[in-house]
């Protein structure tokens, strides 16, 4: 449901070709990524450990470190890119995310008390705190990247985001029930029409992008895709995105430049299968440490104490499974964090960033700086339902 | 006078200035370089910060604390000497991060806050919402939940088919027993019921219904004992402890998986609840023993079937090592062998002959559950 992996990027522009350019290198200029694997690794083990020492508080200063190292990779005209959030604000954003989130999930539950376990009655609730729950993610997407736009900086210049959160997430409901109806073939429609919304709602300093894809250009790519996701075990899929991205890219401008991708299918399909190889196989080794684990602590207390309880949904649960618990979690999570992090992340960054390249020329002193006010607090409700990857 | 060149950003347009870096005494002059030397802007040096952390390579970029604008200065010694003179400029390690004496006490803050709030504050508020719920709801939800708990239950204890007992003799006596524990005012009816599982166990779901395990039945020597056990669910079902229970565990769920995102809901989740459930559990069990006490009283009863019943426990398993005792989910067999001495006067016993015999032979007639 995001529009990348990425947040999407400013687009500033360039001068021509330098002079001793090769003569068949494709126009304008890219954009440079000089991010380290170990560097990133060794932000991320910190913000696990330290994640786990305060029960999930420091997460939000753990994503801004990240985000701040990562934006500070990527350079264009010998410019490095900013990210001037704070964990504060993320932290903030989460707060009051919450009460929202409560409700959503509350409510459901409360009418399965009420009504009891079963009621037909149930399912129409359950039905309709689905659809809000989706709403919600759309919603809190499409402020997220607000936020993470309004934070990015190039030049000292900031991007933004305008538009309503509303009317977006009415707009990517919509747009999905479509794809949905269709059996997924309207999918094309529903990307298109979405990024369309974000793009020509972005800003970098006071110039709007413009957007003038198509959903037709992608119903090929999409087709063939679509035919063959059951044969390729879904792979075809990131082929389709990567064509997406790249016609994305090429349907942008910003004032007078515009964009272009030469991001390549391949590189992206091996950086994923690589990744979900040693995920899976992480994943076995730590549920047979689970399992194993479980078998040997959970044997249920016959003889030495009298089990009077009051719900006795667990068998009397003690220090040792307590233990066990924590130490589970203490490996799993920082485990496959790094793992996403320098297998996933890091190499999609490399890739997509230098496949970017801005064409055309623009007069660089006439963008001024945006007078729209930023958002305050951050992506509370999207981190609480764990929307974006990055 | 230090000078040396810089790239300067106004942050008011996107254009790109060579400029002149002065290190004057109070602060650093920017200014421009190709006219000569108009002052574009005079920033303090204890104004000054970096912009990246890990600047270990490369230019380091500088910003000011108040105000807009972006300088990178490219020269290494010019950025070591400005270094020198800024408090908040070092020259940093790629990747590192700012861990020092700051960082430590905000950490030891939040955990405390963090423990406090789900140690001490989730169960009063289960406690809270439990008590405004309605009392048929709480009917209604624990009437639909005996089944998939029994089921769950049969799976513990490695029993294919769980069963209600149903011989009619033994199930009039239980329910005789049960109407002359239950006090008048209660808001609930009371459904009591034995099933064929080997544990010695029983347990009270919300609105009133209790189950007691056959194992239970026999492992007790008089009907003393069970009238006890029984008294001690109705106790939980009469302080709403089950309710409360489940809205704890609601709470936890949504608490941890929240904030460490979805990747933790599973996990930590529960290993919140044991900790947090540990305590109130504990707290719970008091009170229905306490309560227990009460209806034993009130119904001509003595409660020293209870006390022979924790003794044998007791004499069975040993007392547990003091730190086990916090974590475990009663509280230990000792102090509640004590809590029922004191209602332990000699008393006709609960149940005559018979109708303990036909108890004890509940499970003659078997009904399976329904079907899921």
């Amino acid at each position: 449901m995001s529009d990348s992996i990425l947040p999407d990027r400013g687009e500033p522009p360039q001068d021509a070709a330098p002079p001793d350019a090769p003569p068949d290198a494709p126009p304008g200029e890219r954009l440079e990524y000089d991010g380290a694997g170990g560097a990133l690794a060794r932000i991320v083990i910190t913000n696990s450990l330290l994640t786990l020492a305060t029960l999930g508080v420091y997460r939000f200063w753990g994503k801004t470190r990240v985000r701040r190292y990562l934006w500070s990779r990527v350079s264009f005209l010998g410019d490095r890119f900013e990210y001037t959030g704070t964990g504060r604000e993320l932290f903030f954003g989460f707060l009051i995310a919450l009460v929202a989130l409560a409700l959503v999930f509350g409510l459901p539950v409360g009418i399965e008390i009420a009504l009891g376990i079963g009621h037909p009655a149930y399912w129409t609730a359950e039905a309709i705190s689905v659809i809000v729950l989706l709403f919600l993610v759309f919603f809190a997407h499409y402020r997220a990247r607000r936020y993470r736009l309004s934070r990015t900086e190039w030049r000292g210049i900031r991007f933004g985001q305008d538009g309503s959160s509303i009317r977006y997430a009415f707009l990517a409901l919509a747009w999905a029930a479509v794809a949905v109806v269709t059996l997924g073939l309207a999918y094309p429609v529903y990307r298109t029409r979405l990024q369309r919304f974000r793009i020509r709602h972005s800003m970098f300093g006071d110039h709007r992008l413009e957007f003038d894809g198509r959903a037709a250009a992608l119903f090929k790519p999409w087709l063939l895709a679509w035919f063959l996701h059951v044969p390729t075990l879904g792979i075809i899929y990131i082929w389709y995105r990567v064509r997406e991205f790249r016609y994305f890219a090429g349907s942008t401008r910003c004032g007078a430049l515009s964009f272009a991708s030469d991001l390549k299918a391949g590189k992206i399909v091996i950086v994923f299968i690589v990744y979900y190889f040693v995920a899976v196989l992480l994943l076995i080794l730590l549920g047979g440490a689970i399992f194993g684990l479980s078998m040997a602590l959970f044997v249920p207390d016959t003889g030495a104490e009298v089990n009077t309880g009051g719900v006795p949904i667990e068998i009397t649960p003690g220090i040792r499974e307590l233990a066990a618990y924590v130490v589970v979690i203490a490996i799993f999570l920082p485990v496959f964090e790094l793992l996403a992090a320098v297998i996933l992340i890091h190499p999609i960054c490399r890739e997509v960033v230098s496949s970017l390249r801005v064409i055309g020329d623009e007069d660089y002193e006439g963008i001024a700086q945006s007078s729209e006010s930023m958002p305050r607090r951050g992506e509370g409700l999207a981190d609480a339902l764990d929307v974006g990857a990055v | 006078m230090i000078r040396g060149t810089g790239i300067w950003f106004d942050g008011e347009s996107a254009a790109r200035r060579e400029v002149e870096v002065e290190l004057a005494p109070g602060g650093i002059r920017i200014l421009e370089a190709s006219t000569g030397d108009r002052e574009l802007a005079f920033w303090g040096y204890s104004e000054l910060r970096p912009v990246d952390e890990s600047a270990g390579e490369g230019p380091g970029r500088i910003r000011n604390r108040s105000g807009r604008g972006r300088l990178v200065i490219e020269d290494a010694a010019l950025l070591a000497a400005v270094a020198e003179r800024a408090p908040r400029i070092a020259i940093r390690e790629p990747g590192g991060g700012r861990l020092g004496l700051r960082w430590a006490g905000l950490l030891a803050f939040s955990i405390a806050v963090l423990l406090a709030t789900v140690w001490f504050g989730l169960p009063r508020f289960a406690d809270g919402v439990a008590r405004i719920v309605p009392h048929q709801w709480e009917t209604r939800f624990g009437k639909s939940m005996v089944q998939p708990v029994l089921r769950a239950l049969a799976r513990i204890d490695e029993t294919e088919d769980v069963a209600f007992c149903t011989a009619p003799r033994g199930v009039e006596s239980l329910a005789a027993l049960a109407r002359r524990l239950a006090p008048a005012t209660s808001p609930y009816r009371f459904v009591v019921r034995v099933v064929n599982l080997d544990m010695v166990n029983a347990f009270a779901l919300p609105g009133g219904q209790i189950v007691i395990a056959e194992g239970l039945l026999r492992a007790a020597d008089s009907p003393d004992e069970v009238a006890g056990v029984l008294a001690h669910e109705m106790g939980h079902v009469l302080h709403r402890h089950s309710t409360a229970a489940i809205i704890e565990a609601l709470g936890i769920t949504f608490l941890f998986g929240a904030m460490l995102g979805d990747l933790g809901t599973g996990l930590v989740s529960g290993a919140g609840e044991t900790l947090v459930g540990l305590s109130f559990r504990r707290e719970a069990e008091t009170e229905a023993d306490e309560r227990a006490l009460a209806l034993l009283e009130r119904a001509g009863l003595s409660s020293r079937g209870l006390v022979d019943f924790f003794e044998r426990m007791q004499r069975k398993a040993g007392e547990r090592p003091t730190v086990l005792r916090l974590l475990s989910t009663h509280p230990p067999n000792e102090s509640r062998r004590r809590t029922f001495e004191r209602g332990a006067t000699a008393r006709a016993p609960s149940l005559d002959e018979a109708a303990w015999r036909s108890l004890r032979h509940i499970c003659r007639k078997q009904r399976p559950l329904d079907p899921p």
